[in-house]
Formats: C-alpha cells, sequence, structure tokens
C-alpha cells in the first residue's frame, strides 16, 4: 500500500489541479514540473554521488533544442519528442562523461562548466539550425495521434507524468545496487576502490542516467515554453539549477521540485513588481542554509514530524 | 606449500626518501603471514604496492603466479586480492547490513546493476546476515554505522572484506585500539575463514603477530630485515635490536 501511496497520490493531485487551475497557472506549474525534474536528474549526481557539475544545461538544453529541430522537420509527435530528447541527453551526458569523469571536486566542476560552454558556443553560433541568439520559436503543437496536446492543461498532465515517473524512477535508482554504490563513491571513494567497483564505470553510468531524465524533461520544455533559446544550454542555468537544488534539499529528489516553485515563484511575481527579484532569491538562499541546511524538504518533513507528535 | 604472492625487489621513493627499498618476500596459500616493524618501516607502503594503490618505482608484483603489476586496484580485487586499511573504512549513511552487502553485491557480480536487482539485494543480504550472524552483530545489522560503538566498526570493516570472499586478504592493524575481548573475537572470525583466505597482516601489537602468524616478516626503515617463524623472529639479533629490545628485556 504504501509504495503505491506516492504514484497515486501524485496522480490525484495531477488530476486535481488540472480541473481546478486556470490556463496561466496550468503553463507556470508544467513548467516548475519540467525544471523541477531536471534538477533532480541533477540531484542524482550531487546528492548521491557528489558530483557538482555546472554543466548540466548542456543536458537539459541540448534535448531542447533537438525536440524543438525535430519538431519543425516531422511534426510533434510526443513520443517521437520524448525519445530524441532522452537519446540527446543520454548522448551528450556520455560526451560530457568522458571528458568530466576523469577529474574530481573543483576540477570536475570547472571542466563540466567549459563542456556546457562549448554547447552553448554551437547553440549560439549555429545560427541556421538553432537559430543562434534568436532561438527557435513557432514551433507545431504537441500530439499523440489524433490528439493535440498544445493546450495548457495538457502540458500540465504530461508535465506532471514526466515528473511522477522520473521521480519514481529515480527512488528506484537510488534504493538499487546502482544507487547505493555511487553513495558509497561519495562517502568513501577509496574504500570502493578497495571493494573492486570502478569509480568512473560507476559515475559514467550515473551520469548516463541523469542525462536520460534532464534529456526527457528538456524534451518537452520548447512546447511549454513557446520557445527555446542559448539561454537554455548556458551556465548560468546551471547554476540556477544548483541554487534550486539547495533550497530544495540537495539529496531528498523530490525537494527538487519544492527549490523550482520557489526559485520561479519569486522570479515570476517578485520579478513583475521589481526587476530586483533576484535579490529575493538571494535571501531565501541565505535563509535556507541558515534555518534549514538541509532544504525546504528536510525542513517540511521535520515540521510534519513535530505536528504529528504534538 | 605454493606461493599465493610474490613481491620481487620492490621499491618506493617519495622524493628522496626511500618508504620500501628492495624488499622481496612471498606469502603461501593458506598461511598468515604477519608484517611488523615500527612506524615509518614502510609496511602500510608495501601494502599499498601490493594492492595498486601506489605504483612501484622498482620490482614486480605475482599473484597466483601471473604478473599483476599494469592491474588496477579495482582489478586485483577480482582475483581475490583484498585489503582493509589502518581506520574502518565504512559507509556512514548507510545500515551495517547495507555496508556489507556493498562488498557482497560486488562479489556477486551485480554492484552495479539497476532494473531487475532484486533477487541481486536479496542474495546480497542474506550474504550480509549470514556474516552478521558469525560475528554476533545480527543485533545491529539496521544500525547505521557511524552510531555503532568503535569496536563494532572495526568488526564491520572485517566482514566488508570477508564478504569479497578473498583469497588473500590483507589487513592493516585490524585490532589497533580494540579491548583484548575484542581482538580475539576478531582475530576468531579470520580464523574462522582460513580454510579459503590466506591473510598478511600488519600489526603492532607483536603478541598478537607471534600468536596468530604462521611466519613473520619484519621491516625497518623502509627494508626487510628478517621473513621467518615467529619463534626464529624473536630470536632474531637484529630485530631484538631494533624492535623487540624492551619487550625481550
Amino acid at each position: 500500500m504504501n509504495r503505491l501511496a506516492l504514484p497515486l497520490g501524485g496522480l490525484l493531485a495531477i488530476a486535481m489541479v488540472a480541473v481546478l487551475a486556470g490556463d496561466f497557472q496550468l503553463r507556470f506549474l508544467a513548467e516548475i514540473l519540467i525544471i523541477g525534474t531536471a534538477v533532480m536528474s541533477l540531484d542524482l549526481l550531487i546528492g548521491f554521488g557528489g558530483l557538482i557539475s555546472l554543466g548540466h544545461a548542456a543536458l537539459f538544453g541540448s534535448a531542447a533544442y533537438a525536440a524543438a529541430i525535430a519538431a519543425q522537420h516531422w511534426g510533434a509527435s510526443l513520443p517521437v519528442m520524448l525519445g530524441i530528447g532522452i537519446a540527446m541527453g543520454t548522448a551528450v551526458a556520455a560526451v560530457m562523461g568522458l571528458v568530466i569523469l576523469r577529474a574530481g571536486n573543483l576540477f570536475l566542476l570547472i571542466l563540466a562548466l567549459l563542456f556546457g560552454q562549448i554547447v552553448w558556443e554551437i547553440a549560439f553560433h549555429w545560427r541556421d539550425v538553432t537559430g543562434g541568439a534568436d532561438g527557435l520559436r513557432g514551433l507545431p503543437t504537441l500530439s499523440l495521434g489524433p490528439w493535440a496536446l498544445g493546450d495548457a492543461r495538457s502540458l500540465f498532465v504530461l508535465a506532471g507524468l514526466l515528473a511522477l515517473g522520473c521521480l519514481g524512477l529515480a527512488r528506484s535508482f537510488v534504493a538499487s545496487p546502482l544507487g547505493r554504490a555511487l553513495i558509497g563513491t561519495r562517502e568513501q571513494p577509496i574504500r570502493m576502490q578497495a571493494l573492486g567497483y570502478n569509480l568512473f564505470s560507476l559515475r559514467f553510468r550515473a551520469l548516463l542516467v541523469s542525462g536520460a531524465m534532464a534529456g526527457a524533461a528538456g524534451a518537452l520544455y520548447p512546447f511549454v515554453n513557446l520557445y527555446v533559446g542559448p539561454q537554455s544550454v548556458h551556465w548560468t542555468l546551471s547554476a540556477t539549477m544548483i541554487i534550486m537544488l539547495v533550497i530544495g534539499g540537495v539529496g531528498s529528489l523530490w525537494g527538487s521540485f519544492l527549490g523550482t516553485a520557489a526559485y520561479l515563484a519569486l522570479q515570476t511575481y517578485v520579478g513583475a513588481w521589481t526587476d530586483r527579484w533576484q535579490l529575493c532569491v538571494g535571501l531565501l538562499f541565505v535563509l535556507t542554509v541558515l534555518v534549514m541546511p538541509q532544504g525546504l524538504a528536510s525542513g517540511l518533513l521535520r515540521l510534519a514530524r513535530k505536528a504529528r507528535r504534538s | 606449500m605454493t606461493a599465493l604472492l610474490q613481491v620481487e625487489g620492490v621499491g618506493k621513493k617519495f622524493g628522496e626518501f626511500a618508504a620500501v627499498s628492495d624488499v622481496t618476500l612471498d606469502l603461501r596459500a593458506g598461511e598468515t603471514l604477519g608484517l611488523i616493524g615500527p612506524n615509518g618501516a614502510g609496511k602500510t607502503t608495501l601494502f599499498n604496492m601490493i594492492t595498486g594503490f601506489l605504483k612501484p618505482d622498482t620490482g614486480h608484483v605475482r599473484f597466483d603466479g601471473a604478473a599483476i603489476d599494469r592491474l588496477s586496484p579495482a582489478q586485483r580485487v577480482a582475483r581475490g586480492l583484498v585489503r582493509s586499511f589502518q581506520k574502518p573504512m565504512l559507509f556512514p549513511a548507510l545500515s551495517l547490513r547495507e555496508n556489507i552487502a556493498m562488498a557482497s553485491r560486488q562479489h556477486a557480480g551485480r554492484g552495479l546493476s539497476w532494473l531487475g536487482s532484486l533477487r541481486a539485494t536479496r542474495a546480497a543480504n542474506e550474504e550480509s546476515d549470514r556474516l552478521l550472524a558469525e560475528s554476533g552483530l545480527t543485533h545491529r545489522a539496521e544500525a547505521r554505522v557511524a552510531d555503532l560503538a568503535y569496536g563494532e566498526q572495526r568488526m564491520a570493516d572485517l566482514l566488508i572484506a570477508l564478504a569479497l570472499r578473498p583469497r588473500l586478504l590483507l589487513l592493516d592493524e585490524p585490532t589497533a585500539g580494540l579491548a583484548p575481548e575484542e581482538a580475539r573475537r576478531l582475530l576468531a572470525i579470520i580464523r574462522r575463514h582460513d580454510a579459503e583466505t590466506s591473510v598478511m597482516l600488519i600489526t603492532h601489537e607483536v603478541e598478537i603477530a607471534f600468536a596468530a602468524c604462521d611466519r613473520i616478516a619484519m621491516l625497518n626503515l623502509g627494508r626487510l630485515l628478517c621473513l621467518d617463524t615467529p619463534a626464529a623472529v624473536q630470536a632474531h639479533p637484529a630485530v631484538r635490536d631494533a624492535y623487540l629490545g624492551a619487550l625481550a628485556a
């Protein structure tokens, strides 16, 4: 019963929001769920593998570009878009892994940043294909067989199902031998070698899984955002993802969605009022680190436990 | 008895400092070989070279008749060459059972599996439970290892190594900091596995080396002073001068 509680509760929540919310909220929530899924895929690397990457936007953004470009040529069939996004995210993660996983800690972070900037350079300068600085707009409507999925409600439900599916996969990954071994490399890399684990192979597999999830999220992004531009592969988006993750709770998986929601809510609502919304993000970040160092997810769980006891 | 491990003229320098110089020794299948010597004698450096964590500047290491100089630590583990470290190296976020399962899954070749890994996980947990029962730590199986007492952590460290079913187990001061009763219990577990596992044991506690080892190698300032039976080592004049003077007096 407990194993079914999360998917059933998630499905119920998606259905209720889909019925009750308006178009603007549904699009906004779809964006949170999609970017939150990408942030959760980053959590697999940072929270469980201790691999801090400043190149994660390259996985997400290149999948978004691949889906958008493919949609312009062959139409936007959902399974094809997801397949292309997952393939692109995994392929870019594979190349990135070969480059960055030979190093560790600070060097890994810098190599990932440089790799991400190479992808950005390609997106920015390959104008004929990517639209350069203007990006790609005017994409065809996402579809599944005879059904058009371009309206806010359909996109929200799709984003919700994607987030729920990826959360389930991420939880199963963390509980699997591969996930436990990834935690082992974070805590005792030398002991893991002494147990016969090949650290490169282990981290490479984790990066592929993370890339596939980021790619799946990236594939839906252009259809929710109605645009994909070079900012989606820029290192600043990678840094933003890390901020979202820290606010939500590193290593919690579901906290990624909380962190993304908090960040995007400040950007959208405070940003409409003042262009100094990033100051609020900074304050929220500092407050989180001081008051809930494990992030919003852990803080909320603590509060819930306290409420149950009293 | 045939030699399971052969160390031939192995040496290692750190800058101008020779940590290990021209050490040659062998370990026979089924044997427990003690490695003693004062601090800085080069015992752990020798361990690191045998297990692939350090590359020797000179000499060769052969295991089961084959040269293993070019193998990574992980590849050496796959051949049955397993080590522990001076301080227990555990995974503090995981339970005691999961710590041991990390090793038994790897031994079963399922350490990196994801989907369809339920059976592998169950088998690894059974192996962990068997080792926990053998060591009397079943009641602590679900405890996080960070919450274990030091003696239990030492035992956990040994169980992780044993879960790999090693052919040769290199233990770096496994009884350091343990009460005599805890040390006896740990040595008893090691002895219980000696039919399938040969042991190389670094220890500062010479009484343990004399009691538990078939032969003892004595290192001093990176050089091998002698390699012989415990009685012969105890009587060796160089050993008495360098290390056992106080004990023998």
